[in-house]
């Protein structure tokens, strides 16, 4: 299984066809999906969170690391669906909150929690504090991210935030907030779970929270 | 009175407007609309560069032609001069002359591309900015040809949709402050408009902040007065922002 090494070297390098290439092979050899997975993916991912931290890597490669893990998880996907396992992994709701369409941020969250093996709900862009709560009972999500790029918009997250504990399910889900004008103070004044200033260090927070990949 | 006013340029034409119908001696400076792609601190460190030095000298107060402005202004520290600062998220706030026209007009209309004259006049950075701005630290800015070569023709539609910022906006609004020049801004502004296939809007703004900021009439809704041995801190709130004593 040498080979699979490629696997991790590809979406470490960002090389789509080559993510594909293997994971075909791989799997044509009924190689087995998770092993795919989480010994050469979520492994690649993480380095290259790494990298993006140490700004050794920029925002296009870590879109292009995102991407050929995207292109092989579309190959996996299925797999994992037909044997009833898809709901294993920890559901996460991302979105920007109402009146703020601006995603980069939280697209770069969205593709480095795929690539920690989170199962993600993309809410996209001006998402109001009904549809984030819609989305985690329906998905039964226990994580939810919302993101702002404008001081105009971030009071959506505390609004966010407040409607949850109105509809009584605050304390089941972990709520991080992110985006340019956030900060800590912020972020605790408006009781949400915790904050970064990076994708990459949000989903090690988010891992931590939610006690997944522990060592 | 005598003050200083340090001020982003996008409000130089208005504010030399309000100056001429101001008794108050006003000492101007303007600084590159640019320095907002910097991160926060970069942006507060280029304005308390210039707030030193009128502290060196004898204002009465130093204006400040700011508002929140991603959070710049959290942190900032009155030495020996009282500053100035409306409550106001950024500068589109302040040309529509209050802050709840501007957040009812942003969210009936999210995806809003703002334009003045200002805005219009400073769109190109100088390259020392490019140099040191957010897009550069993290990427955003590589070229085409660069982009191509490094992931491949076949990626650089991705990577462009990936990163383009303003790909849900839809509309674009020209905030009209009533100065003789911007007839011919408005005119470009519905063109831009035009070739993005987005709505057009002009809108009523006003001047009415920046004429309160240099007369001194400084109500504490609209204005945030920092006393010297205070600073500036988050309000979750709608005041945006508070002074604090400083603790030594």
């Amino acid at each position: 299984m040498n080979y699979l090494e490629k696997l991790h070297d590809a979406v470490l390098n960002g090389n789509p066809t080559i993510a594909v290439e293997i994971t075909e092979k791989a799997l044509r050899e009924k190689i087995d999906p998770h092993i795919l997975i989480n010994e050469y993916m979520i492994r690649a991912m993480d380095e290259v969170g790494v990298r993006f931290e140490r700004f050794e890597y920029f925002i296009p490669q870590l879109l292009m690391s995102a991407k050929a893990m995207k292109s092989a998880m579309a190959l996996i996907r299925p797999l994992l669906i037909s044997e009833g396992e898809e709901d294993n992994s920890i559901c996460a709701i991302t979105g920007t909150v109402k009146g703020d369409v601006h995603d980069i941020g939280k697209n770069l969250l969205g593709a480095l929690l795929e690539g920690g093996g989170f199962r993600v709900v993309d809410l996209g862009t001006n998402v109001s504090p009904e549809q984030f709560i819609e989305a985690v009972e329906t998905h039964k999500a226990k994580l939810v991210c919302m993101s702002a790029l404008l001081t105009t918009t971030m009071p959506g997250m505390k609004t966010t935030i407040d409607a949850f504990k109105d509809a009584g399910i605050r304390d089941e889900v972990i709520m991080l907030v992110g985006g340019a004008p956030v900060t800590h103070h912020f972020a605790k004044d408006i009781g949400a779970d915790g904050y970064k200033d990076n994708a990459s260090a949000g989903v090690v927070l988010a891992k931590k929270l939610l006690g997944v990949g522990q060592k | 009175m005598n003050f200083k006013l340090i001020s982003c340029e996008v409000f130089k034409h208005e504010l030399l407007h309000c100056i001429n119908k101001s008794n108050n001696n006003i000492d101007t400076e303007f600084i590159a609309k640019g320095i907002h792609d910097l991160n926060s601190k970069g942006m507060q460190n280029r304005i308390v560069k210039s707030i030193q030095k009128a502290d060196q000298k004898r204002f009465d107060a130093i204006l400040l032609g700011y508002g929140l402005c991603n959070t710049w202004i959290y942190g900032l520290v009155a030495h020996k001069t009282p500053l100035i600062v409306p409550r106001i998220h950024d500068c589109i706030g302040v040309l529509f002359g209050s802050k709840q026209k501007y957040l009812d007009y942003y969210f009936e209309n999210p995806g809003t591309y703002y334009q003045s004259v200002g805005w219009m006049e400073n769109t190109e950075n100088k390259p020392i900015i490019k140099k040191r701005s957010l897009q550069r630290l993290y990427g955003m800015d590589m070229p085409q040809d660069e982009l191509k070569a490094q992931f491949g023709e076949e990626n650089l539609d991705y990577l462009n949709n990936a990163m383009d910022q303003i790909k849900h906006y839809s509309n674009m609004a020209f905030i009209d402050t009533g100065l003789d020049s911007q007839h011919n801004y408005q005119k470009k502004a519905m063109a831009k408009a035009e070739i993005k296939n987005w709505s057009f809007d002009v809108l009523k703004g006003s001047k009415k902040l920046l004429q309160q900021l240099i007369n001194g009439d400084w109500p504490e809704s609209e204005f945030l007065v920092v006393k010297p041995g205070s600073k500036v801190e988050q309000s979750v709130g709608e005041d945006l922002m508070t002074a604090v004593p400083l603790i030594f």
